[in-house]
């Protein structure tokens, strides 16, 4: 139960930090866009602060991978009838012998 | 906004022999109006000298071009012998930036044209005269049309922001010093690249000789001319544009002087023109874009221009943070710093987020 939560837990988080760093990336993107199609940058410098790091295909494909792995977990950690009664039944406490 | 006043004067010089420093600065007489008395100010629109009281408009007379067109030499390994032209008795300091600037004719303003600081009069500095420049072709108004143009279609920007900027605003009209130089080089270069043979990854290498040349290179003066102003606005300059430097064409705005020599010039703006000439390399040699490039200058040849390019700058504050928008005084190209909406970006980014992360999550099920 505990691992399944977690699973959930994790994908929340997941999209949490992806909307936080996309903001940034977006941000990036239009200023790398605004700089190649009207300013036609050329100097070192300008170039330099344009951030390449922040690219949206690192972005997307960063989280997509780590989505695929959340995914594969939580489907791995779910009992196979859909009932979390019996989920993971090594968490629950032993019964006294 | 500039406000009028008296003009800010300096000892008018002039020097028959074609010297490199030959500018003279405006006297009292040549920016007065020779109907009333005022003081005038450069107008784009009609090319001519006008008089804010009583209108009259003095057209200026083409001076002799072959300054404009002319460059001189210069060898990196001799000494400097270029002279100082004489200084103004005033100049006005920002206390933000250092930038000094002068205003000429009816052109004085409080704020720093670069960065919207607060200037002070200090005693002038001796620098180098300017040779050539482009005069301003695009008016205070339209200048102002464009920037709020160009503010309305970003994306991503806060609501109301076109609104905010045409109220708060403050333009400055200013001639910004550049060089533009004529350089030939003979280099000596060492390429090597990465690439796939026989699915193994193996290392190439090149070396050799090659001959660059640069023509009309623009080149900023001064640490304040910033790359935004440089690369925002100016990198389509046209040199069959510049005209013998007068100074009544700066009468009404605020101009730079040439304060660095050549040598420190070149020294300045190293980092940036080795950039370029390795990409011209490149180029040249046809090599690829992952190519390590080493070169090293043997030989070089270098003519140089000082002039002087118009760009009208607007400063505006949003949420307690300075921006700018730079709009060329040659041909009103917009470029510039603006605000982002947090909220805007954070609603799209939280869209592509949950795309992104559902298909994957899924996609994990799946294959589990």
């Amino acid at each position: 139960m505990s691992t399944y939560l977690s699973s959930l837990a994790a994908a929340a988080l997941l999209f949490g930090l992806s909307t936080y760093f996309g903001v940034f990336v977006l941000e990036s993107l239009i200023r790398r866009r605004e700089a190649q199609r009207e300013a036609q940058v050329e100097s070192a410098s300008h170039v330099r602060a344009q951030g390449r790091w922040l690219a949206p295909t690192v972005w997307i494909l960063t989280v997509f991978w780590l989505a695929l792995f959340v995914g594969y977990f939580i489907a791995s950690t779910t009992p196979p009838n859909g009932s979390l009664k019996h989920f993971n039944t090594r968490d629950l406490p032993r019964p006294a012998v | 906004m500039f406000t009028h006043s008296s003009a800010i004067l300096r000892v008018s010089r002039r020097s028959p022999s074609p010297s490199p420093t030959e500018e003279s600065p405006p006297s009292q007489r040549e920016l007065s109006c020779n109907a009333c008395g005022n003081q005038c100010r450069f107008d784009p629109a009609q090319e001519a000298l006008i008089c804010d009281g009583c209108g009259n408009a003095q057209v200026i007379a083409a001076a002799n071009q072959y300054r404009a067109g002319r460059e001189y030499p210069f060898d990196p390994n001799s000494p400097e012998t270029e002279p100082r032209g004489v200084p103004p008795a005033q100049e006005h300091q920002c206390s933000g930036c250092g930038g000094t600037v002068l205003f000429s004719g009816t052109a004085l303003s409080e704020r720093c044209p670069y960065c919207n600081g607060p200037m002070v009069l200090v005693p002038g500095r001796s620098g180098y005269d300017a040779m050539a420049l482009i005069p301003f072709r695009i008016s205070a108004e339209d200048a102002r049309k464009r920037a709020l143009d160009w503010i309305s279609k970003r994306e991503g920007a806060p609501n109301q922001l076109t609104e905010h900027v045409a109220r708060t605003a403050r333009t400055a009209g200013l001639y910004a010093p550049f060089w533009t130089f004529d350089t030939s080089e003979a280099l000596t270069y060492m390429a090597t690249w990465m690439e796939y043979e026989h699915k193994r990854m193996v290392t190439r290498s090149s070396s050799g000789h090659h001959d660059v040349a640069f023509d009309d290179l623009l080149v900023p003066a001064s640490p304040h001319v910033t790359p935004l102003i440089r690369d925002g606005i100016l990198h389509e300059f046209a040199p069959g544009a510049l005209r013998s430097f007068d100074a009544r064409y700066l009468a009404g705005f605020a101009a730079e002087r040439h304060h660095q020599s050549v040598a420190e010039g070149f020294a300045f703006n190293a980092p940036d023109k080795r950039l370029r000439t390795k990409r011209k390399v490149c180029e040249d040699r046809a090599f690829g874009e992952n190519v390590s490039l080493a070169v090293r200058t043997d030989d070089i040849a270098a003519r140089y221009r000082r002039i002087l390019l118009p760009v009208w700058i607007f400063h505006y504050d949003h949420s307690g943070r300075p921006y700018k928008v730079v709009v060329s005084g040659i041909n009103g190209q917009t470029f510039g710093e603006r605000p982002y909406s947090t909220a805007k970006l954070a609603l799209v980014s939280g869209l592509v987020s949950f795309l992104v992360v559902s298909v994957g999550i899924v996609l994990g099920m799946v294959l589990a």
